[in-house]
Order: structure tokens, then sequence, then C-alpha cells
């Protein structure tokens, strides 16, 4: 009995009017499950392998660029100096 | 000239690489079975392909050594380059091709690896190739060149066993996206997304090779040099 007057009270109850501290509610609320806190696990942990698997590319070609450039740099150097001093 | 165009290329090259980036990312859809992560493809699939194609640059290279090395020494010394710097930077995509598809895996099957024809002839591609650079690392004198070409050429082999391994055996690894049976293929709201990246994989990949091409032509210049002083003293 109780409950269904509570129920009917519920629905009576106006709506509360679209205020600039809601809409910020909203948007704080947007922001987190756009972080991942409201997301579902499953999303959360593929979306981690995902960025998993494009750091490690970009950390493996940057690092052979890397490499690379030293490796040239070196060379170039030797040149310069056997070139300046010959035997 | 030469040092404007290459800044111009290395220019559409980061410009290709960030488009292909905000396409995987933000245009192609998520995919109705794997979600985001099937994302990894718009890397590990391109990187499979850049990797097939320097190794077939390094086969190239090494016929061209072993058939030019007694008539055209120079031009030998060109292929032989080429073969160098095929082989290495097919190792690189190779080995991000190995990286990421076990994360893939790891999401997808529930492991991160298996003994599959697929995944065990791209293994043995890559030791191959990891062997060859090995060998003209570490080994001296003057047959060097060619034993590391027969060995490349030897490597090369195994490339279309790994491109056919899902066709003739029934593996863990998915059947072939495109040229598969019918059936096969990718949505084509995916497809412009993969294409970018193909093509920004491969101006990246076509970049880093005429580093390291010029790099390795750069020593071979410096140690004819040395030969040349340490013969007439």
């Amino acid at each position: 009995m109780s409950n269904a007057s509570t129920r009917k009270l519920r629905l009576k109850k106006p709506r509360k009017r679209c205020t600039a501290e809601s809409q910020d509610k909203h948007r704080t609320a947007g922001r987190a499950e756009k972080r991942g806190k409201n997301m579902d696990p499953k999303a959360i942990l593929d979306h981690q392998f995902t960025v998993a698997a494009y750091a490690i590319t970009w950390a493996v070609q940057l690092a052979y660029l890397a490499w690379l450039g030293f490796r040239w740099r070196a060379q170039k150097r030797d040149a310069a100096r056997s070139s300046r001093n010959p035997r | 000239m030469k040092k404007i165009s290459i800044g111009i290329f290395a220019a559409v090259t980061v410009g290709l690489m960030i488009w292909g980036f905000y396409q995987a990312i933000y245009v192609a859809p998520t995919d109705a079975m794997q979600g985001e992560l099937f994302r990894i493809i718009f890397y590990h699939v391109p990187s499979a392909m850049v990797a097939f194609l320097f190794f077939a640059i390094s086969l190239a290279g090494s016929i061209g050594y072993l058939a030019l090395r007694r008539n055209r020494a120079e031009w030998a010394q060109v292929a032989d380059a080429w073969a160098l710097a095929g082989a290495e930077v097919g190792v690189v995509f190779c080995t991000v091709v190995l990286l990421t598809g076990p994360l893939w895996g790891r999401r997808a099957w529930g492991i991160w690896w298996t003994w599959d024809a697929r995944l065990t002839t791209t293994l043995v591609l890559w030791l191959i190739y990891v062997s060859y650079l090995l060998l003209r690392r570490f080994a001296a004198g003057p047959q060097v060149q060619t034993l590391a070409a027969v060995l490349g050429i030897f490597g090369a082999l195994d490339v279309p066993i790994v491109y056919m391994s899902n066709r003739w055996w029934r593996t863990q690894h998915p059947a072939p996206v495109f040229g598969g049976e019918a059936g096969s293929g990718m949505d084509p709201s995916m497809v412009p997304a993969f294409l970018w990246n193909i093509l920004a994989w491969l101006a990246w990949g076509v970049l880093i090779l005429a580093l390291r091409y010029h790099v390795e032509r750069q020593h071979q210049k410096i140690a004819a040099e040395e030969a040349q002083e340490a013969l007439h003293g």
C-alpha cells in the first residue's frame, strides 16, 4: 500500500528544470564515461590492448629510426675525420 | 634539390601517418564482433605487407649481387646494399607484426601464442632474417656478402609459405580477409582507413629503407677507401 503511494508520489514529482548546474553534472558524467569509468570492463581491456599495439608499433619504428640516425651521424663523423687525417 | 625532395617526401609521409591514424581511430567504425580491438588490423596487416615487400627487395638485391659480383663489382655493391637494407627494414616491420599479433590474439582467442602454421612460419621468417643480419654484423672476410646473399635467397623462400599458410592448412589465425574464399572481405566503410594505413606505412617504410640504403652505401665507400689506403700505404 505504502509502496503504491510512494510510486504515485514519485510519478507526480515535477521534473527538474535543466539548470546550468544540472548540465554541468551531465557533462561530468559524459567525461567520466569517456575516461572509461562507466565502460564495460571488456571494452576497457580491448581499448588498452589496442593502445598497447599502437604504442609498441611506434616505439619499434622510432627506436629504429633513432638508431639509424645515430649511425648515420657517426659515419659522417668518421668520414670527415679520415679525410682530415689521411694515413 | 635532392635534399628538398627528400624533405617533401618526409613531410608527406608524416602527413600520411597522421591521416592514417585519424582514419583508423576516428573514422573507421567499431567492429560488430571484436569492438575496438579490431583497430589493431590497421597497423598489423600493413606492417606484414611492407615486410613481405622489403624481403622481396632483399631477394632481388641478393640475386643481383650473386649475378654481378664477378663482372660488375660496383653494381654488385649497390645490389648488396639494397639486399641488406631490405632485410633490415623488413625485420623491423616483421617484429611489429610479431608483437602486435599476440596482443590481438590474447584478447580475440584468449592466448598469446599458438604454434599454428601462420604464426610459426612468420617466426621462422623473422629468425632467418635476424640470422642474416647477425651474419652481416659479426662475420668477417671476403665471403660474407656471398654467404649472406645465399641466406637471403633461402629466407625469401619462406615468404610465399607464410602468405599461403592459412590457405593450405587449418590455422588459429583467421582466414585471409582479402583474396580469400567467398564471403571473406572487409566492410566497405572500413576499407578507406585500411588503404590509407597501407599507403602511410608503405611511405614510412620507403623512407627508412632509403635512409638505410644511404647509410650502407656510405659504409661501403668508407671501407673501400680504407682498403685502398691500406694497399698503397
